[in-house]
């Protein structure tokens, strides 16, 4: 089987980000990790071909720096990379996509592709629909289960109200992996070691014949959020807190 | 008469050749499997004055083993009149080969002076034996192995020392009479043996005489098979003891490209030190009594580890002879009684080896499993995931942005060593002081003494990372040489006169382990510093403890808790006590029942801190049970991590009692 995963490189939402300019960010302090969501979707592919055999491949957008999400999936047991390098900080999602297009086919012929359902940075939640779009592919995000029977992926995604549905999708198809799928490997350190020296073809959006500029999508202002204001404890018997609850809603939020 | 003469020199000679023959290929085959280890260890045989002086102390003076008294004293009685008689029963097996071999004649007064002395040291086994067995059958410690092989051992003591008595007595009454036995003399009145015939007498000192030889010999044969082991490893174990109580774990060469494997996977990678250690157990169980895991219902148990891993290492034995240490199986595996959760209940609170009469290094097969199992198997606790992330990220257990590591000292005037790289103390916070909320206030705490001392002093605040010990003692050695790294390159960078720590890992990591990445300063912790800057006249006490004024008690209100890292690793303990009295202006302290060098950890050490704790009793309860029953009001702690640890075990048992950093104490006396 040939498995194709998709990971970003991002920033840790742990860190503090440093704004720089009207729409940018110190990206050179700011801790980044791979993409989380990620993590379920190389575990997820390194699993089936732990069992299946084949090889998987990790795709990865970004700056020069995404190498080390890609090492960090290769360290989970990916068989080798391919990095798409850009320049922006911010791509939008309909290039992302195309550029994950252009480098998995230009690649090979895949049988499953996976994704992770979001990245933690921009959250767009576009990536996945938007590559299976391009490659004419069934997709289904968000999948909490998945096995492969009979030539088929067979997923469950939760649906709200404590359901779940079972969806079949014919291979190849685009799946985009959330928290629930596996419990992503903490890698041996021999394979940290080994994953430092596998494969990874670099190439650059020219190369697969895109540009930046073709970005539908602009951030045009990136500004921090404000701190969130200290919550006040109100000490005393309930009775009382509640009264002073009251009386702060009232009469100084005004919020009843 | 003379027939017999030549049938005894006939078998004497054919039972020593066979029982010593056996003896020499058990040993031999002993010390080949210490030399057929593969495991590293550097050592160079230094300060050998040092050590033979150790050797007199602790092996002729047994003073080790006499810390615990009644046992240690038994001890010494046996050990004593055991050496005594061995002279005297070579003489025997010599004389019995060749009866022209006879020091009596030659040496009359040695000979007689020599027999008076060991027939007295000899009847003391007698009464160390019985204490002995009073213990295995009256007493019975939870922790003493009672089982065969150790009944057998003091039946084999008690029979030489009988039958040497008898083979006295009987010497008494014959002809040729080469000296006084003031005990072994006894047994004639006693039992009226001086009316038996000369006929009598012989046959009674020939039958003395075998019985004691066969079971001197069965000794012999027994010994290497047995934990008795103990008899020919506890000298050179001692001898090579390390010198000085701080250790560092040994730092393992991740980026060496040759190395297989990394940590303790097999017995076969054990090290010759590992292996005289594990021949150098008697079972003695001090170490069970004194761990915090066992004591509190946990699998884990040193002496059953010491025990298991030398049964995996006799079981291999022949595959690492032959040099087939590949094929060995591994130490954690199906059905191995060295199970994931011996290995991780370990609190690395080092109680075990610092009890171990013969200086066993527990934890070094504690910790290089758990290394092995982290960086080969990817094995650990489930929990230790998202800390080791979070370390791996931002290089604090709680994940905590790491560039907000300063933010506890907000408003308080304290700068960074980027700022003032010249300050006279670097005061290297922690993830604790700088991010834990209990842990906070204790470095804000220790901000304001030292301001208020006059201390020139500065933070590293985002350059700081995690110092390192909770990832290498939960084993990930290749995540602990990262923070490791990241700390001496800013270290170096601002060679700092000295570091000043108010946490007890910080400060045992940094002083004993940093040196082996290259980074040699000064290291000292606050409980030192803050005595220092009370002698120097920099800070006064000026008021008197809340806790204890409103107790209104002057009786042992405050007790110290000893951190593990400060006192068993560094052999801190009168520091912070002598801090507290001069901060309590002369106040008396209560002493916990298990304090000091029998400190009972607080349960959070080797990385337990981060870990579920499920089975049997939570540790920090056993401990907190014990502030109770010490009446203290106030419990001072030097670690944040000890801190935290029994303010929650206190909570649990819904007993109010103050927990406060001696930091925080200083800070509240001295304002």
């Amino acid at each position: 089987m040939k498995i194709y995963v998709c990971v970003k490189h991002v920033p840790d939402t742990a860190a503090n980000i440093k704004t720089a300019g009207a729409n940018g960010f110190d990206d050179a302090v700011c801790k980044f990790i791979a993409n989380p969501y990620d993590e379920y979707a190389v575990e997820q592919a390194v699993r089936l071909m732990e069992s299946q055999g084949g090889e998987v491949v990790v795709v990865s957008v970004g700056k020069e720096a995404a190498m080390a999400t890609l090492r960090s999936a290769m360290a989970m047991g990916a068989t080798r990379g391919i990095l798409v390098t850009v320049e922006s900080q911010f791509l939008d999602s309909e290039i992302t996509s195309q550029a994950l297009k252009a480098a998995i086919e230009k690649d090979g012929k895949p049988d499953l592709i996976f994704t992770g359902k979001v990245a933690v940075d921009t959250e767009g939640f576009q990536t996945a629909y938007r590559l299976a779009e391009a490659m004419s592919l069934p997709v289904v995000n968000e999948i909490l289960k998945m096995e492969l029977r009979d030539g088929k992926a067979v997923v469950e995604r939760e649906i709200g109200g404590g359901s779940r549905e079972v969806l079949e999708a014919g291979l190849p198809c685009v799946l985009g992996a959330t928290k629930g799928l596996n419990e992503p490997r903490y890698p041996k350190f021999p394979d940290i070691m080994k994953a430092k020296k596998k494969e990874v073809k670099q190439m650059t959006l020219a190369d697969l014949g895109l540009s930046a500029a073709a970005a539908r999508i602009e951030l045009v202002k990136l500004e921090k959020a404000p701190d969130r204001s200290g919550a006040k404890i109100i000490p005393g018997p309930s009775r009382e807190a509640a009264q002073a609850l009251v009386h702060i809603l009232r009469n100084v939020e005004k919020v009843i | 008469m003379d027939s017999y003469v030549i049938v005894k020199s006939v078998l004497m000679l054919a039972a020593l050749s066979a029982a010593f023959s056996v003896f020499f290929i058990r040993s031999r085959r002993l010390f080949r499997l210490i030399r057929s280890v593969r495991g590293k260890l550097p050592f160079t045989l230094d300060r050998v004055k040092e050590r033979l002086v150790v050797l007199l102390t602790d092996v002729v003076g047994q003073s080790n083993v006499r810390r615990k008294a009644l046992p240690g004293v038994a001890h010494t009685l046996i050990f004593f009149g055991f050496l005594a008689v061995q002279p005297h029963s070579l003489e025997l097996m010599l004389k019995g080969v060749c009866p022209a071999f006879d020091p009596a004649k030659w040496f009359p007064a040695v000979y007689g002076g020599y027999l008076f002395v060991a027939d007295v040291l000899a009847a003391l086994v007698l009464i160390g034996l019985a204490y002995a067995v009073y213990r295995r059958v009256v007493e019975r410690p939870k922790y003493l192995t009672l089982n065969t092989d150790a009944n057998l051992i003091i039946l084999f003591t008690c029979v030489i020392i009988v039958t040497f008595q008898f083979i006295n007595a009987f010497q008494t009454l014959l002809p040729v009479h080469v000296a006084a036995f003031p005990v072994s003399g006894l047994w004639i009145g006693l039992l009226g043996l001086e009316r038996l015939g000369a006929g009598q007498i012989t046959a009674g000192y020939e039958i003395a005489y075998w019985l004691h030889m066969a079971t001197i010999l069965g000794f012999l044969v027994y010994i290497p098979g047995s934990k008795h082991l103990h008899l020919l490893a506890a000298a050179p174990n001692v001898f090579l003891k390390p010198l000085q109580r701080e250790k560092a774990m040994p730092k393992t060469d991740i980026e060496d490209e040759s190395a297989e494997t990394f940590g303790l996977g097999k017995v076969s990678e054990l090290n010759w030190k590992n292996v005289l250690n594990l021949y150098a157990c008697t079972e003695c169980g001090r170490c069970e009594e004194q761990c915090p895991a066992d004591q509190t219902g946990k699998p884990l148990s040193p002496k059953k580890v010491i025990h298991d891993f030398k049964r995996d290492l006799l079981a291999h034995a022949d595959a690492i002879l032959a040099g087939k240490g590949d094929a060995v199986d591994p130490i954690v595996r199906e059905g191995s009684p060295i199970t994931a959760d011996v290995i991780w209940s370990c609190t690395t609170c080092r109680a075990c080896e610092d009890i171990c009469p013969v200086n066993i290094e527990q934890l070094d097969f504690i910790l290089e499993t758990r290394k092995h199992q982290v960086l080969m198997q990817a094995s650990f606790p489930p929990e230790m995931q998202a800390t080791f992330t979070n370390l791996e990220n931002q290089a604090n257990p709680w994940g905590f942005s790491a560039d907000t590591r300063a933010d506890w000292s907000k408003g308080m005037n304290v700068p960074l060593m980027c700022d003032r790289p010249e300050a006279e103390i670097l005061y290297f916070v922690g993830c604790a002081g700088a991010f834990d909320d209990r842990g906070k206030k204790i470095a804000q705490a220790m901000a304001r003494v030292l301001q208020r001392a006059g201390v020139d002093f500065a933070i590293l605040g985002p350059e700081e990372a995690c110092n390192g010990d909770l990832a290498r003692r939960a084993g990930n050695e290749y995540l602990a040489q990262t923070l490791i790294k990241q700390n001496v390159e800013v270290l170096n960078r601002y060679k700092p006169q000295k570091i000043l720590t108010g946490c007890p890992h910080c400060f045992n990591i940094i002083k004993n382990e940093y040196p082996q990445f290259g980074a040699a300063y000064p290291v000292v912790h606050h409980s030192e510093w803050l005595r220092a800057l009370f002698r120097q006249g920099r800070l006064k006490s000026v008021k008197g403890i809340k806790e204890l004024e409103a107790t209104g008690s002057a009786a042992g209100p405050l007790a110290f808790h000893d951190s593990c890292y400060l006192g068993r690793w560094n052999g801190i303990y009168d520091a912070p006590r002598d801090l507290l009295r001069a901060a309590g202006s002369g106040i008396r302290l209560a002493e916990m029942r298990r304090h000091g060098a029998k400190g009972f950890c607080c349960g959070a050490g080797g990385g337990r801190m981060f870990m579920e704790e499920t089975i049997g009793k939570r540790i920090n309860i056993e401990r907190a049970e014990e502030v109770i029953a010490s009446g203290a009001a106030l419990i001072a702690t030097a670690c944040p991590f000890c801190a935290t640890m029994l303010s929650d075990g206190l909570r649990d048992c819904q007993t109010p009692r103050s927990v406060k950093d001696i930091a925080e104490i200083v800070d509240e006396v001295t304002a």
